[in-house]
């Protein structure tokens, strides 16, 4: 044995020993002595994380302090993932089988595939329990609690309620569920101080969405300590204290909305079971909107869109079924048709071209106009298709001045307007009524507080031009001709307005030319204090000071229109027209392959203005026969001819499933239709061609349509050389630029509904 | 020397078995494995009886160790055909359904609530087998020789391999490196034995032969921060944990990346790490310090050696546990791949703290017989 090689060796062994150790010495030196610092850092983030809760949401008032929006605490179940992602996927499914039958035992839709879906979708949130089923009650509270399962837990949480249920819904909207952690993260771009995460209450429509952040509270923020399971182990500080949301206190009264409500539901009821004039389109009234404004300050009295929907039913997210009738029922129950909806206005717009004919000169108030029922165009050598347009149904008014044209609207008077204004359109330039029409605010948005409002559409040669420019396939002839004047003087064609829109018009008419912001709101006030924090004051848009011998000269025609030989004659009989007199007109605009839809706006008292109302009721006939009665019924109430009744309150104790989604709204059509088609046998004006879906009067035997003298035009719609240029007389037809400044456009806009398919 | 002219056989047996243990040796390890209840205690959150399961094994492997030692080393030499045969016949048992799996490695037999990892018994026979070939013929290695030597690793390190634990098989490959070293065999062959294992490992990382777990495993300590490998975020926690610790400790039972679960595998793997976050720099040398008194004694035994068989036993001895300490502490600061290699005395584990207090077991029986004088 040679022992020197060994020794050496061993003394080689221990070198890389030393080298080894003091590797491990350095490295530990590094981590511990010079960057401890940092590491110390890294901990600390390792196991902070920020938690946050949501501040009760702000509540909504009508204008005399009676709750709209409000909120209530519910026991809710949620879902706590920290605590579940440490079990084996099986081990989960059986709790997820216990709490699904434990809340089916009381009532409770839940699947196993809900739980699982809402577990993988907090996996990616946030360390917050998503709740996962709402008002559980007080015996499921217990039981689940007696169970004691990893990761569900009943809590309090707040609940927005809506005491009146479907009442002002299209001014409430509705509240939702922020749906993703990413729309959480955008919002929180937007609104930095208000912090969302996925599972937030969010508005999604009317002034819950436009004033979400009056509304939205500033949530708590709180920093823990968590364990590497995600667990909270201790509170360390409060970085933020909850701030409850403002509460809004409205410019509406809810009697008076619920009222308007009513009467509009009631008036297309009885229109859609009135039979329609000989050859026309049978009614199907099934949709309409009634806006009454205060003229003196621009406040919403009224608001009333049909059908509507209950937002209570939304609070908890609502099955395939709910979606699918809000989303896709053709009456669009989410459509909120007084802002939203873009609608011809027919001879309701023959003021606006009477005060464009009156300034400009280019007709005297005393001018007598002989009515023959139709009109032929002057450029015209004969009564070639297309050259002629028509009174409606034909009636002949004879001699009529400004004043009996407006009052019995009297549309060769104004096609004769139309001729003029474009035939010397060097005299008055090309856009003479449409100046007017930009003048009264159609064609911009009102302002009214409320998302989604709708421009509406005047329509000018050069409109027609750019169409053509842009889509060149759909929109082939650039020219505006006469045709496109003529019918544009009696509010028909390619114009579009809203029921907003339309108030204000006459608004102005009764003001000599103010125009307000619309006032939906009436201040803001703070969530714990009470003290008005915003008040939204009356807001002047504009103060035209309008020609006064002019307005007294349309004046005076509007005033005529409920009276005697006008055009609402009939819907205003019984009324104290001496001591409420009212100024309005009827319209009724043509829509192809549908009835006619039935218009009337006015202001009263026409002495001292307090109310402006527009109604339009969706393939309802003759402005006369619905829209007017309508009103009128309305003006009654808002005049204090007759007591507002109270609106009622919903059913206390709302529960989310079972529930219907839209109690009245949608069920009275088919309440009203069906036992009408069978109760009543002996309808006094038969259609021959009433589809079945047109059901004969069952009431207002009066309703007289081939006396009516309500206009129509005549479809320009044959092939002469003027008239096959003409657009076609359709309101519908969306113009691809301002697809929302349309009716189809609009309506087929993607609304979010939150949590849309959570209990399907 | 003196004690072997002492007349009384009966006194100076006793005496000198008694004076001539490297009671150093004995009290590094008793400070670690006390460190080691300490920390298994503390990584458990203070509660469950992890720390009184090791002491468990403290207290019966203790007098086995001293059994070990008791008796002179060049017994085992006589016995060590069965010694090597019944540590294959377990290697190979516990592959069978005798064995049990866990955490992956078909390495364990469960008996009653003890759970025994042969592949670390393997160890020790594998060092006396290897001391044993080379005994004698110190400085002139002569192939045949190295071949049976080649023989006995391969034979043992193969079984362990089909076991999965691949940290073991490292181990066995450093014991053999540093006796070979130590027992004469030429550098130029032991060079070639480093660069043909590089070889097979490049060839094993790129062949598939690793399953991905493993190769995320090596990759890990390279990875950087951003990293989301689960292997990468262990080692992250455990740096982490360790540079949060600073010079003095978050306090023992204090540590947060400890306490709240951060760190993983915090009472085996990781443990290094519990201590250097709640005792700071000032622990984690202590302990690291402790390792380097317990590898100098077995260092300074195995110079004391009566022959060479048990210097080499030592030198083995030496390897495992100077390998262990490194790959182990390596591993928690990033700077090695992960390997489920034990902190030795510290690391919860009955299997390797009985290995490793028979190894000291085995360099004990190479110090009480050290002089020539003793009886066998």
């Amino acid at each position: 044995m040679s022992a020197e090689p060994s020794a050496r060796r061993l003394g080689a062994l221990a070198l890389v020993a030393v080298a080894l150790f003091a590797t491990l010495l350095t490295r530990l030196y590094f981590l511990q002595v010079m960057s401890t610092t940092d590491y110390t850092e890294v901990a600390a983030q390792n196991r902070t994380r920020l938690i946050y809760t949501e501040a009760p949401r702000g509540q909504i008032y009508d204008v005399n302090g009676r709750l709209l929006a409000g909120r209530r605490e519910s026991l809710v179940v949620t879902l706590d993932w920290t605590e579940l992602q440490d079990l084996a996927a099986d081990d989960r499914t059986v709790i997820y089988g216990t709490i699904a039958t434990e809340l089916n035992s009381h009532g409770l839709k839940m699947k196993v595939s809900d739980l699982q879906r809402e577990y993988e979708r907090a996996t990616d949130g946030s360390l917050k329990p998503v709740v996962v089923a709402e008002d559980v009650g007080f015996d499921a509270w217990v039981a689940i609690e007696e169970l004691g399962l990893a990761g569900f837990a009943v809590e309090r949480a707040w609940v927005r309620t809506y005491p009146y249920g479907p009442i002002g819904a299209n001014i409430l909207g509705y509240v939702g569920e922020v749906v993703s952690g990413e729309k959480a993260e955008e919002l929180t771009l937007s609104k930095p101080d208000k912090r969302y995460e996925a599972g937030d209450e969010i508005g999604l429509a009317g002034i819950e969405e436009l004033f979400e952040g009056v509304l939205r509270g500033v949530p708590e923020l709180k920093e823990v300590e968590i364990n590497a399971s995600n667990r909270v182990i201790r509170d360390r500080q409060v970085l933020q204290t909850a701030v409850p949301g403002q509460d809004i206190f409205l410019a509406i009264d809810i009697d008076k909305q619920y009222i308007a409500e009513e009467i509009l539901k009631e008036e297309l009821a009885l229109a859609d079971a009135r039979p329609a004039c000989d050859g026309c389109t049978p009614h199907n009234a099934r949709a309409g909107a009634l806006v009454a404004v205060d003229v003196r300050d621009g406040s919403v009295a009224a608001l009333a869109t049909y059908p509507s929907y209950d937002p209570a039913s939304l609070v908890y997210g609502i099955s395939e079924s709910q979606a699918d009738y809000l989303l896709n029922n053709p009456d669009k129950p989410l459509f909120n048709r007084p802002i939203e909806g873009l609608y011809a206005p027919g001879s309701t717009f023959k003021p606006i071209t009477a005060y464009t004919a009156l300034v400009s000169g280019a007709r005297t108030a005393d001018f007598w106009w002989e009515d023959e029922g139709s009109y032929r165009l002057e450029t015209c050598e004969a009564d070639a298709a297309g050259c002629v347009f028509q009174n409606a149904g034909g009636v002949v008014l004879g001699p009529v001045n400004m004043e009996l044209a407006l009052s019995r609207s009297s549309d060769t008077y104004f096609y004769s307007l139309g001729e003029t204004f474009w035939g010397r359109r060097d005299q008055y330039g090309e856009n003479a009524i449409q100046d007017t029409a930009m003048l009264f605010g159609l064609g911009s948005q009102s302002g009214v507080e409320l998302a989604r409002e709708q421009s509406g559409r005047v329509p000018t040669p050069e409109w027609k031009r750019s169409l053509n420019e842009n889509y060149p396939d759909s929109y082939p002839d650039p020219r505006w001709y006469t045709g496109n004047n003529v019918i544009l003087a009696i509010g028909q064609g390619d114009l579009l307005v809203t029921p907003l829109q339309l108030a204000n018009v006459y608004a102005m008419i009764a003001t000599g030319g103010r125009r307000y912001q619309p006032r939906l709101v009436d201040r803001t006030v703070d969530g714990t204090t009470f003290e008005t924090v915003v008040e939204f004051t009356p807001r002047l848009e504009a103060d035209e000071q309008l020609d006064p011998a002019a307005m007294d000269t349309i004046r005076t025609g509007l005033r005529g229109v409920p009276q005697s030989r006008g055009t609402a004659e009939d819907a205003f009989a019984s009324f104290d027209l001496a001591n409420y007199p009212i100024a309005g007109k009827t319209g009724t605009a043509q829509v192809n392959g549908k009835a006619d839809y039935s218009l009337f706006a006015g202001y009263g008292p026409a002495d001292s203005p307090q109310y402006a109302i527009a109604g339009v009721l969706e393939e309802a006939g003759f402005g006369g026969d619905a829209a007017a009665p309508a009103v009128r019924r309305l003006f009654e109430y808002l005049l204090g001819i007759k007591e507002v009744p109270e609106a009622p309150l919903a059913d206390g104790d709302r529960l989310s499933i079972d529930r219907p989604l839209i109690g009245e709204g949608n069920v009275l059509v088919e309440e009203t239709q069906e036992p009408a088609a069978t109760a009543d046998p002996t309808p006094i004006q038969p259609s021959p061609e009433a589809s079945p879906t047109t059901v004969p009067p069952t009431t207002k035997p009066t309703a007289e349509p081939t006396t009516t003298n309500a206009p129509t035009t005549t479809a320009p719609t044959t092939t002469t050389p003027v008239e096959e240029t003409a657009p076609p007389a359709t309101t519908v037809k969306p113009p691809p630029t301002t697809a929302a400044g349309d009716v189809e456009g609009a309506l087929g806009q993607q609304r979010t509904i939150g949590r849309m398919v959570r209990f399907s | 020397m003196t004690f072997a002219s002492t007349p009384s056989i009966r006194s100076e047996r006793s005496v000198s078995k008694l004076a001539n243990i490297d009671w150093a040796l004995m009290f590094g390890v008793i400070a670690l494995s006390f460190v080691g209840f300490a920390a298994i205690r503390s990584a458990s959150g203070g509660e469950g009886s992890d720390y009184l399961k090791q002491a468990i094994f403290f207290v019966i492997g203790l007098p086995v160790a001293a059994l070990v030692g008791m008796i002179d080393y060049r017994v085992y030499r006589d016995f060590l055909g069965l010694l090597y045969l019944v540590t294959l016949s377990a290697l190979i048992l516990v592959l069978t359904p005798l064995g049990s799996e866990v955490s992956g490695t078909q390495g364990w037999f469960i008996i009653g609530g003890l759970s025994l990892q042969p592949a670390e018994f393997a160890k020790l026979a594998l060092i006396v087998a290897l001391a044993a070939v080379f005994t004698g013929r110190f400085g002139s290695v002569e192939a045949p020789r190295l071949l049976v030597a080649f023989g006995t690793l391969g034979l043992v390190a193969a079984l362990v391999l089909l076991e999965g634990e691949t940290g073991s098989v490292m181990v066995y490959c450093f014991v053999a490196l540093g006796i070979f070293l130590v027992a004469g065999v030429p550098t130029r062959i032991l060079l070639m034995m480093i660069a043909s294992g590089v070889v097979v490992f490049a060839f094993a990382f790129n062949s598939g032969f690793l399953a991905d777990y493993q190769k995320a495993r090596i990759t890990s300590f390279l990875e950087d921060e951003s990293s989301l490998s689960s292997a990468s975020y262990q080692q992250r926690q455990s740096v982490t944990a360790i540079g949060s610790g600073g010079v003095t400790g978050q306090g023992y039972g204090e540590g947060p990346q400890t306490q709240n679960g951060f760190l993983p595998a915090k009472s085996t793997d990781f443990i290094f790490a519990v201590i250097a976050e709640e005792l700071g720099f000032v622990g984690g040398a202590v302990v690291i310090g402790l390792q380097i008194f317990l590898a100098s004694r077995i260092l300074r035994v195995a110079q004391l050696a009566r022959d060479g068989f048990g210097t080499l036993l030592c030198v083995g001895v030496f390897s495992m546990i100077v390998f262990q300490v490194f790959q182990n502490v390596a591993m928690t600061l990033k700077l090695m791949p992960i390997t489920g290699i034990p902190l030795p005395f510290v690391s919860y584990g009955g299997s390797s703290l009985l290995s490793s207090l028979l190894a000291v077991g085995l360099v004990q029986s190479v110090a009480v017989h050290r002089y020539r004088g003793n009886p066998v």
